[in-house]
């Protein structure tokens, strides 16, 4: 009783509102509240240190709770911390309607290298509230999966020595309406290779769709250059399921802002619309900067070609009002797919930005190749290249999708001709560009 | 009933009034056909060799044999291409070998001139060989033709040279059934202008 002491509080109106159940300092005691409230409640915790170790293990949240700081302490009087390797999450999500808030959470092991602040059992979850938190972390603040979840307001400090893949936030898949705003994120520079503020993945196949709105957060700057602020690393969803927007972020001393980086792969049609406007890069890496946003993988899939983020005035980027301090792609291999710093991408993989543009200049001719006894009645299909990056052209006959031919794109006029032909006979084409394995949209002629 | 007498009296004395010759005959021949000028508006060397008797030193008549090759180069028609089509057209290669029987007529004219006009039929070997996939590549056949030729034998003892010009008349129909190809009637008229080197027994 000494060590456990449980003060709850049962409102009036606890079958409207819950019931508060207050927590004391300690050790392990935040566990045990958990799992003792019911649905609704309010778990508090008052101002001191609320010490976790693997021995109370996580704390699984797997029903509707609210977990804060005392509202009547001074803000983040309440800490909940562990050093113990062995507790790889201190807190566990397993349900929706959860909240977080008014708290500092540190997990300050310092060797493991799966340490987590908050996690996540099961996905499919909505209504998750991270807010006004202060989140120490040795290598993951917060990790979510398929779910829709709110993470404003928090500071994110990568407190540890450890050489870790340092992330604030984990999103695996997005399910509904999710943002990440208002935060800031204290880079550490124990490791700047690996760390990033938030990355998203789709480990384990978790699918995005909804919306994630990445909005006024802010990195304060390391001492070297970090990693990324944001990496999306593999994309899965449906094809444009996924509106995703980082809006009026502030950030410094990265070597690439906002990285989408997919093995070739996975599909790039995921994203419904990308806004990236007002976000403010003031990274002056000496040879490496990507861009402030940075494509490193990405297939355009065919069809139909995704974008010309450059000039296609239907492309589903949106940029705008970012000031960028490197105005130019420094990174060996790299290549500007966009005046200035604003677009970056890995020459190594292909120009992701490249729409594939559609013939415009097709015409369809018959004529004879006269020898002395005979003709060969020769339908002719000439075009110019619509740009140099085109690789070659694919060649339809009667219907699009009878392939017929491939042929390589060169200078000036291409030609195919199609020999043998009969008099009399009408026939329809189909020439399309290919570049880089996309396809654009095909054009068709019909002979004579 | 005394007209042929007189007939035959003539032509069995000039049966025994006649001379011999040959004559090797070069010139330069080329088509006169409007596709197959197009095809190869080239004038190139043929070669010929003959040997003719003369009666009563008017009436002749002569076995020709000549060999005509050139190369040409498929054309194109109808051609309003927006691209340039000469990459897209393929030699061809023409040979001719010409057997001819040609009757003739002189007119002496003295100091050795002999003026003749010659008329008759040619046996001809048409091998044609297309370098393009499209058709078929090797046309063979033998048709007949027709030929008119005006020379002048200049006599220096019993050489003689022969400027003369020739024109013949060859038309031959193909079908080709190795390609989806148009069959077109063959049209190898030709002039040629040479000068034989001859001498007369």
């Amino acid at each position: 009783m000494k060590k456990l002491i449980i003060m709850t509080c049962v409102s009036l109106c606890g079958s409207l509102f819950g019931a508060i159940v207050s927590v004391p300092p300690g050790v392990d005691l935040l566990q045990g509240a958990i799992a003792g409230a019911i649905p609704g409640d309010t778990i508090q915790l008052e101002a001191g240190i609320h010490t976790m170790t693997s021995g109370g293990g996580t704390a699984l949240v797997d029903k509707n709770l609210i977990i804060q700081g005392n509202p009547i302490d001074p803000p983040l009087s309440a800490t909940v911390t562990t050093s113990d390797d062995a507790l790889n999450v201190m807190m566990t999500v397993a349900s929706s309607n959860v909240t977080f808030t008014n708290f500092i959470i540190e997990h300050l092991a310092q060797t493991s290298s799966s340490d987590t602040a908050f996690g996540m059992s099961g996905n499919n979850y909505s209504n998750v509230l991270y807010d006004n938190l202060q989140i120490t972390y040795t290598e993951t603040g917060i990790t979510s999966s398929e779910s829709s979840l709110s993470i404003t307001n928090n500071f994110f400090d990568s407190a540890s020595a450890v050489t870790n893949d340092h992330r604030c936030i984990i999103l695996s898949g997005n399910l509904g309406t999710s943002i990440i705003t208002d935060n800031t994120f204290n880079s550490k520079t124990v490791d700047p290779n690996g760390t990033i503020f938030s990355l998203l993945t789709s480990n384990g196949g978790d699918a995005y769709s909804g919306s994630l709105a990445m909005e006024r957060n802010e990195l304060l700057a390391g001492e070297d250059p970090i990693k990324q602020f944001f990496v999306m690393e593999s994309f899965a969803g449906a094809p444009g399921s996924f509106a995703f927007s980082t809006d009026g972020n502030v950030f410094e001393n990265v070597r690439g802002s906002f990285i989408f980086f997919s093995l070739v792969d996975t599909p790039a049609n995921l994203f419904s619309s990308m806004s990236m406007n007002n976000n403010v890069d003031s990274s002056n890496p000496p040879s490496d900067y990507k861009g402030l946003v940075a494509f490193d993988g990405i297939v355009i899939p065919p069809p139909p070609p995704l974008y010309d983020i450059a000039t296609d005035p239907n492309s589903i980027f949106s940029f705008s009002g970012n000031v960028l301090t490197v105005n130019a792609i420094t990174e060996p291999g790299w290549a500007a797919a966009a005046p200035g710093g604003l677009l970056g991408y890995d020459t190594a993989v292909y120009n992701p930005f490249f729409l594939v543009p559609s013939i415009t200049t097709l015409s369809g001719n018959q004529y004879t190749e006269r020898f002395l006894t005979q003709g060969d009645l020769v339908n002719a299909l000439s075009w110019e290249s619509p740009d140099p990056a085109i690789d070659s052209f694919n060649i339809y006959k009667t219907v699009d999708t009878n392939l017929i031919a491939n042929v390589p794109a060169v200078d000036g006029q291409n030609v195919y001709l199609d020999h043998n032909q009969k008099v009399g006979v009408t026939t329809t084409y189909f020439v399309s560009a290919v570049s880089g394995g996309s396809e654009g949209t095909k054009v068709s002629v019909t002979i004579p | 009933m005394k007209k042929i007498l007189f007939i035959t009296f003539f032509l069995v004395s000039s049966a025994f009034a006649f001379e011999t010759y040959v004559e090797f005959k070069p010139g330069a021949r080329g088509f006169t056909g409007d596709i197959t000028n197009e095809i190869d508006p080239n004038w190139n060397v043929s070669y010929g060799a003959q040997v003719g008797m003369v009666w009563c030193k008017r009436w002749g008549v002569s076995l020709n044999y000549s060999n005509f090759h050139t190369e040409g180069r498929s054309i194109i028609e109808n051609n309003n291409l927006p691209f340039n089509v000469d990459p897209y057209t393929h030699t061809t290669d023409i040979t001719l070998n010409n057997l001819d029987v040609i009757g003739n007529g002189f007119w002496p004219i003295g100091c050795g001139l002999r003026p003749y006009v010659g008329i008759g039929p040619r046996i001809s070997f048409v091998a044609i060989h297309n370098d393009s996939p499209f058709v078929d590549q090797k046309v063979e056949k033998t048709g007949v033709a027709g030929l008119i030729v005006i020379g002048m034998q200049m006599s220096k003892g019993c050489f003689f040279l022969d400027p003369f010009i020739e024109y013949t008349f060859f038309r031959m129909s193909f079908d080709h059934h190795d390609a989806e190809v148009i069959d077109f009637d063959g049209n190898f008229d030709t002039v040629q202008i040479g000068l034989g080197i001859g001498v007369r027994f």
